[in-house]
């Protein structure tokens, strides 16, 4: 039991993604269930380096070229395009409003968890989601710059990144692509200190409005005590998370409910994704579930 | 009865003068390759179009520079019409809305009015950004300017290439790493402030990889 | 703290698992992510096809620009004929009221012309009468 085992399974987590097309996208006689792609894909990397598998596996059933410059590809979730620069299982927390514990309760030998996506395209990207144009180099480019931000706000400089040579740097690519976990620590460990100034969190609270949050979040409060999960939740969302009171909501990173009452850094430290920060994603709790929160 | 008699009289000539034009174009284009016609119909709906959006321009380029006067006082970068980003709730999520309990409600009515209010506030935050060129491209005048602190940072980058005329800018914190679009401008300012001041260097080349 | 995080993490993977034979896993370095996938097969027949349909696509993307095109061409027809629609309803209303404005105005000079005969008739009549 250790935090290498934690982030093995961080890391290896997975989710079974079934990829349909846009019916306008198809060609005559073809039907979105006959061309769909089902895939499985690991929570911890961006769904969008899997956009040429998917295109590769439906091309031949599309009226319109994918290949066409003029034109922008995208993944929508129940209508809502999704942006790829976060991990897919943050994506997929945080989008479907995942509570842990209630899918347990309904989870059966038989039961499949599947995520139904669909391929758009159109001449304009939807607002909000950034234009991917040079393929796998943008996103190598854009996770690099995600660990710099990391790095800085962990040690106070970029300088643990920038310093990477050229071949630590495409090996710590590599072992993204590769799914190769001994590498990407290999390199992460360089970056993240044993006690740093800040902590990088992102927060994803989607009801009931979709909202990020990067709040500056301290390593050790001014009277020298660790900063606790609950602090920054607290801090962040007064209201749903009262001191001595039922608790409204939950924070689910990786597909799990966080202990509220767990040292922040040493939860950062097990359950950062890919790109260096922790994500948090804020699941409100049913009707019933608060109910027998309250009774006990 | 008079005001219509007299946007009648306003309109009549125009009024018959483009019925003339349209029935001799009709007659003209009957049987031939009505191509001409059909774009300059297009072109007639682009116009349309445009001088509809540039009296929209026109009347935010009024408001766009509101502190300039006195030197010391920084411009303030508007956003030109950019709401801050809004994604949708997906629709399996939204049903649990309906299933929350009672405090819940509450408290979320309770957090809304609070950042109504603060967003309020926001709006009228400002937070101070540095600008710092790298290499060969232009200094902009004045290299400090005020953004509002709601703003996504890709509204930095649109300032910076629509004020400089240049097709592309690469936009870094700090010298050290170019943050994502999306981000808050307020989150980054509070993370990475030096002096009270967001430090972006920007460059018309990648100059850190 | 790790063993239960670890629990948690066991009993998702066992959820988000089930089934997973059903769905793919792709190597992110495979070839099949090349463009093209030159590794399919090298037929000339296939090239050939793969062309026709690239054509195809081509000539059917102009088409659908080309519909979009004309619709907008409707568009604009119909606000034209909206617009000369009103054009003719305020005519319309323009003349009705200037046909009853003339026939106020005839009305009346026909009423002025009578009445101005009489008194002609009258003077006539005076004058007539002190000729006698």
């Amino acid at each position: 039991m250790s935090i290498n085992d934690i982030r093995q399974l961080v890391w290896q987590g997975a989710l079974n993604v079934q990829i349909t097309v846009k019916p306008t996208l198809l060609a005559v006689d073809e039907s979105p269930k006959d061309c769909a792609v089902n895939l499985r894909i690991p929570r911890d990397i961006y769904l969008t380096c899997y956009l040429p598998a998917i295109i590769n596996r439906v091309r031949d059933s599309l009226r319109v070229d994918l290949d066409d410059e003029e034109q922008h590809i995208w993944l929508e979730f129940e209508n809502v395009p999704l942006y790829w620069n976060y991990p897919a299982g943050v994506l997929y927390d945080s989008m479907i409003g995942l509570n842990p514990s209630e899918r347990e309760d309904k989870d059966a030998e038989n039961s499949l968890e599947v995520w139904r996506l669909e391929l758009a395209q159109g001449p304009k990207l939807p607002p909000g989601v950034i234009p991917l144009t040079g393929g796998l180099q943008q996103i190598r480019s854009y996770l690099m710059h995600q660990w710099k931000q990391a790095c800085f706000i962990l040690n106070g400089s970029s300088k643990q990144v920038m310093s990477l040579s050229m071949q630590e740097s495409s090996r710590f690519w590599e072992s993204v692509v590769t799914r190769d976990q001994e590498n990407f620590i290999y390199v992460a460990n360089k970056v993240i200190p044993f006690k740093p100034r800040f902590i990088p969190v992102i927060i994803h609270q989607t009801l009931p409005e979709v909202k990020l949050f990067q709040p500056v979040t301290v390593h050790s409060k001014d009277d020298g005590t660790r900063t606790k999960l609950i602090d920054l939740i607290q801090a962040q969302f007064p209201n749903l998370f009262q001191k001595d009171h039922v608790t409204l909501s939950k924070v689910v990173s990786n597909g799990i409910e966080l202990p509220l009452t767990e040292d922040l850094y040493d939860l950062y430290n097990r359950l950062f994704s890919l790109d260096g920060f922790l994500h948090l994603s804020i699941c409100l709790i049913t009707d019933s579930e608060y109910a027998e929160e309250a009774s006990k | 009865m008079s005001r219509i008699l007299e946007s009648e009289s306003d309109n009549d000539e125009s009024g018959q003068s483009s019925l003339a034009n349209s029935g001799s174009a009709d007659v003209a284009n009957v049987g031939r390759d009505n191509s001409s016609d059909a774009n300059s119909n297009v072109i007639q709906r682009r116009l349309e179009q445009f001088s509809r959006r540039l009296s929209m321009l026109g009347l935010m380029s009024s408001q766009e520079i509101e502190e300039k006067d006195g030197e010391e006082q920084p411009d303030v970068i508007e956003s030109q019409g950019l709401a801050p980003l809004r994604q949708e709730v997906p629709m399996t999520a939204s049903l649990i809305l309906n299933k929350l309990p009672k405090a819940t409600n509450e408290a979320l009515e309770k957090s809304q009015q609070a950042s109504s209010k603060k967003s309020h506030q926001d709006k009228q935050l400002k937070v101070q950004i540095k600008f710092q060129p790298i290499g060969s491209i232009a200094q902009i005048t004045p290299s400090v300017c005020k953004i509002s602190a709601t703003q996504p940072f890709a509204l930095i980058s649109t300032f910076l290439t629509r004020s400089l005329k240049v097709s592309q800018v690469y936009c870094y914190i700090n010298n050290s790493f170019a943050p994502n679009p999306q981000q808050i401008v307020g989150d980054l300012w509070s993370q990475f402030k030096v002096d009270n001041e967001l430090i972006v260097s920007y460059c018309g080349t990648v100059a850190f990889g | 703290m790790d063993k239960r995080l670890i629990e948690r993490l066991a009993k998702r993977d066992e959820i988000e698992g089930r089934y997973a034979e059903l769905f793919q896993k792709v190597s992110l370095t495979d070839q099949n992510l090349k463009k093209g996938d030159a590794s399919r097969d090298t037929d000339s027949t296939r090239d050939l096809l793969n062309s026709t349909i690239a054509r195809l696509r081509k000539e059917l993307k102009d088409k659908d620009t080309n519909v979009n095109r004309l619709k907008e061409v409707i568009e604009v027809k119909k606000q034209d004929s909206e617009k000369l629609n009103n054009e003719i309803i305020s005519l319309t209303i323009e003349n009705n009221l200037t046909s009853k404005r003339f026939a106020d105005l005839e009305e009346e000079h026909d009423k002025l012309v009578k009445r101005w005969v009489a008194r002609v008739q009258q003077d006539v009549d005076k004058l007539n009468a002190g000729f006698d």
